[in-house]
């Protein structure tokens, strides 16, 4: 009781306790700063690489070759209850040619629909089905006036709309036989792969010309099931782009084109299989029965877990259950391939485990700074306990055990680590939830802001300074001091304001010279600084600030505790 | 005959300093009866303040008892002589010793903060009043009524010393024990504090006064002076030390400054 009524009275009156907390409070502000932004890098990071991989993947150890039998697959796999959804897919090497520029490309044969089921591909879409339409009905105004082309182009961005108002992609979309015709085949490419899409300072994209419906030729080798060089040339197709996609891992949409599967089935010589069965005439080579003996191959089945059941247990063990059910599948049908399942972790194992690292060593460092911050306790305690010497002697003359007068002071040690902590959370959230607005301040305003601000405290500095001098002089120093520091910071200020506000130029070439970018966005993979509060491990900083604060109050409470009362009430 | 409140029985106190021994108090017996006052007299270094400490429990004697009721202080449990010093004791200084932190009547009702939840072992003296109200009313006894919220540092040497003398009579202390209450204070001013303390002996307060001040301890009913570590004389109407004790306050002089 009387020292709830102590505590609080020593930290209202002095200053050491303030600047105690001032330090817990900078220490808990930093570390939670630093893990929200790593945290947020690698939430993100994560679910950018999750959005575009799926849950599990089911790869072939042949790696290219790929594997038959796989529609069987998807079926078996979507009977099982774990699984939400899966779809084929080919992921392979290719060239791609836009405008005469022939880059070295990602490709990856998806059916649109499935894939859009199993990792919300629409939602990756850059533009909506309005601009699309919009496009279309350009296209529709070509044809009008004589250019009918256009009318297989209008077709084309039709086709990728969503079926329904539910925007997710129609099972039309990018079949091949509706555009064969015209020989004209959708695709989606990756944002940054156009080169007249530029990434802006600012992380954002700039798009010069028509969006969509640009052509690019694809090349690729076709293999066959031995692995080797299939045909005797590259396969080689001209696709046209009908929408660009955006992953968020910048990696990523520089360097993947999506197509359609059965197109890259085709070109790769992946395709279904058809032999004669049956007898044959040696001589006219008629009769037998031209059947399908391979649905073809791919060397992927991205597959989504029911998210409810990802609730109950973790993906590793699903993982093992849908493995027992592909290998016990291979077995039945009797396939020659290794297949194996990854999840997506595992998949982007390097990138996410390098940030992970990065993420830890860094937290690790700043804790250890940190500890800074206990040592400033310890510190003050340590005076605070000379300085209270006589009073713990007064204490204990009253009554108060040595118990007491320890418990005073690690409860003075954690009332100092509550405020702290509580601030530091308060300061760190303030700055996690303004970042980028900080950062964009910083990155547009610093010029001005550092111009005025400079005038203001450059010129009370100088004004205080002359006015301690005269005040020395004039024997009073305080009158002096102030008026001169509230004139000189006046003084430079005013006339800076007006300065700006005379010559308008002035501003922007400050802001312009002077600008500060904390997150390079053309660096890294997102637009934004991905900072994100994770309020278990907010609340673990806390609790460590606080039990920090109260270790640094240990030695110096016992010192407190252990003082003979009759030495204390005689202490100067 | 009254009650024997408070006995010392042959208590000796030896500072071990830098090697040397100091010994303090050597074989002191005093009795203390109940609503007794007694002034202990003696030069400064003669331990009479020592004696006090050791009376309040706040400090532990080399040898000898010392006896509270009949109940051996020191043989208790430190925490029961915690409670002892909180409940049984109420120390005045010389220097009040007041906490520059808290206001006049937070500094008198700290004292009953620090005694609750032990009040229950001596249910023998039940405190009806709410703390605040009581310590408010010490303060009103003492003519501070109008000075609760003041600091110790808004108030005067006087004022400080009857702050001090609420407190200690905060939780209904058997003995009051004053260590040189008016030292710190003009002749005006420790002559009303004096005033105070005769009032609250006429009040049935039992009280021990460790003064230099032949004159304070004058108003006493038993005046007992402490020479070279002993009592030299017991009732004596005089505070000037007997043949003698003059090589004993060499030695132990530097312990009171």
């Amino acid at each position: 009781m009387y020292k709830t009524l102590l505590i609080s009275k020593y930290l209202r009156r002095k200053l050491a306790p303030l600047f105690a907390a001032l330090a817990v409070m900078l220490c808990t502000a930093m570390v939670v700063i630093v893990i929200s932004v790593m945290g947020g890098f690698l939430d993100t990071l994560k679910e950018s690489a999750k959005s575009i991989t799926g849950d599990l993947v089911i790869e072939s150890a042949y790696r290219l070759r790929g594997f038959e039998h796989y529609a069987g697959l998807v079926e078996r796999l979507e009977a099982m209850d774990e699984v939400a959804a899966a779809t084929p897919a080919i992921r392979t090497m290719g060239l791609i040619n836009f405008a005469g520029g022939p880059v070295p490309m990602g490709v990856l044969g998806v059916d649109f629909a499935g894939m859009d089921e199993v990792i919300g591909l629409a939602d990756r879409a850059l533009w909506s089905p309005a601009q699309l339409e919009e496009r279309a009905a350009e296209a529709d105004r070509l044809v009008e006036l004589g250019f009918e082309e256009a009318e297989a182009l209008a077709e084309l961005l039709r086709e990728f709309l969503p079926g329904d108002e539910t925007g997710r992609l129609s099972d039309q979309s990018g079949s091949a036989e509706r555009s064969g015709d015209v020989g004209l085949v959708g695709a989606w490419a990756g944002v940054a792969i156009y080169p007249w899409n530029w990434r802006q300072e600012d992380g954002s994209y700039a798009f010069e010309d028509a969006y969509v419906g640009r052509p690019f030729t694809l090349t690729v080798i076709p293999l066959n099931e031995a692995g080797t060089l299939g045909s005797f040339q590259p396969a080689r197709k001209d696709f046209v782009v009908v929408n660009d996609f955006k992953s968020g891992l910048h990696d990523v949409d520089s360097s993947t084109v999506l197509v359609p599967l059965g197109v890259l089935q085709d070109m790769l010589e992946m395709g279904p299989r058809f032999e004669f069965v049956g007898e044959i005439d040696e001589l006219t080579g008629e009769g037998g029965e031209l059947t399908q003996t391979s649905d073809g191959r791919v060397n992927q089945v991205v597959v989504k877990i029911e998210p409810s059941v990802l609730v109950a247990s973790s993906l590793t063990a699903v993982q093992e259950r849908v493995q027992e059910e592909v290998t016990s599948y291979f077995e039945e049908v009797g396939g020659r391939d290794l297949v194996r399942v990854s999840t997506w972790e595992q998949v982007h194992g390097q990138l996410i485990n390098a940030v992970q690292n990065e993420k830890g060593l860094v937290t690790f460092l700043f804790v250890v700074i940190s500890l800074v911050a206990v040592v400033m306790v310890a510190t003050t305690f340590y005076m605070t306990v000379l300085e209270k010497t006589r009073d713990i002697g007064t204490l204990r003359a009253m009554g108060a055990s040595r118990v007491g007068i320890a418990l005073l002071f690690l409860g003075y040690g954690l009332a100092i680590g509550v405020v702290g902590a509580g601030t530091g959370v308060g300061l760190a959230t303030a700055v996690v939830l303004g970042l980028n607005q900080i950062q964009w301040f910083l990155a547009t305003y610093l010029g001005v802001t550092g111009w005025l601000v400079v005038a203001a405290v450059g010129g009370t500095a100088l004004g205080a300074t002359a006015g301690t001098l005269i005040g020395f002089v004039r024997r009073s120093m305080r009158w002096w001091a102030t008026t001169l520091a509230v004139v000189g910071g006046l003084g430079l200020f005013l006339p800076a304001l007006a300065a700006l506000f005379a010559n308008g130029g002035l501003g922007t070439w400050l802001n312009a010279e002077y600008s500060f970018q904390m997150w390079d966005p053309q660096t890294y993979f997102f637009d934004t600084i991905p900072a994100r509060l994770d309020w278990a491990e907010v609340t673990w900083i806390g609790i460590g600030a606080v039990i920090s604060s109260v270790l640094g109050a240990v030695v110096p409470a016992l010192v407190a505790s252990a003082q003979d009362p009759v030495e204390a009430l005689r202490y100067e | 005959m009254t009650e024997t409140l408070l006995q010392a029985r042959s208590v000796g106190k030896v500072f071990r300093e830098g090697g040397r021994e100091l010994r303090v108090l050597d074989g002191v017996d005093l009795e203390i009866a109940d609503g007794e006052c007694v002034a202990i007299l003696g030069r400064s270094g003669s331990g009479k303040s020592t004696l006090l400490h050791l009376l309040g429990g706040l400090d532990r004697p080399t040898s000898g008892a010392v006896f509270f009721r009949g109940t051996d202080v020191f043989a208790m449990h430190e925490l029961a002589i915690d409670r002892y010093r909180s409940g049984r004791v109420g120390f005045v200084f010389q220097q009040y010793h007041l906490l520059p932190e808290l206001s006049a009547w937070e500094n008198v009702r700290l004292a009953s903060m620090i005694g609750r939840g032990r009040r229950d072992a001596d249910s023998a003296k039940p405190s009806k009043r709410a703390p605040k109200e009581r310590a408010a009313a010490l303060l009103e006894r003492v003519g501070l009524g109008d000075r609760l919220s003041h600091k110790p540092a808004k108030l005067s040497g006087g004022e400080r010393q009857r702050v001090a003398i609420a407190r200690a009579l905060m939780n209904e202390p058997s003995v009051l024990l004053a260590d040189e209450p008016t030292g710190n204070l003009d002749a005006d001013t420790g002559a009303s504090v004096m005033a105070l303390f005769e009032e609250l002996h006429d009040g049935g307060q039992t009280m021990v006064l460790v003064t230099h001040d032949a004159k304070v301890a004058a108003r006493a009913d038993r005046m007992v002076t402490l020479a070279g570590g002993r009592l030299v004389s017991a009732g004596a109407e005089s505070g000037v030390e007997a043949p003698g004790a003059l090589s004993g306050d060499g030695e132990s002089g530097e312990r009171h400054g």
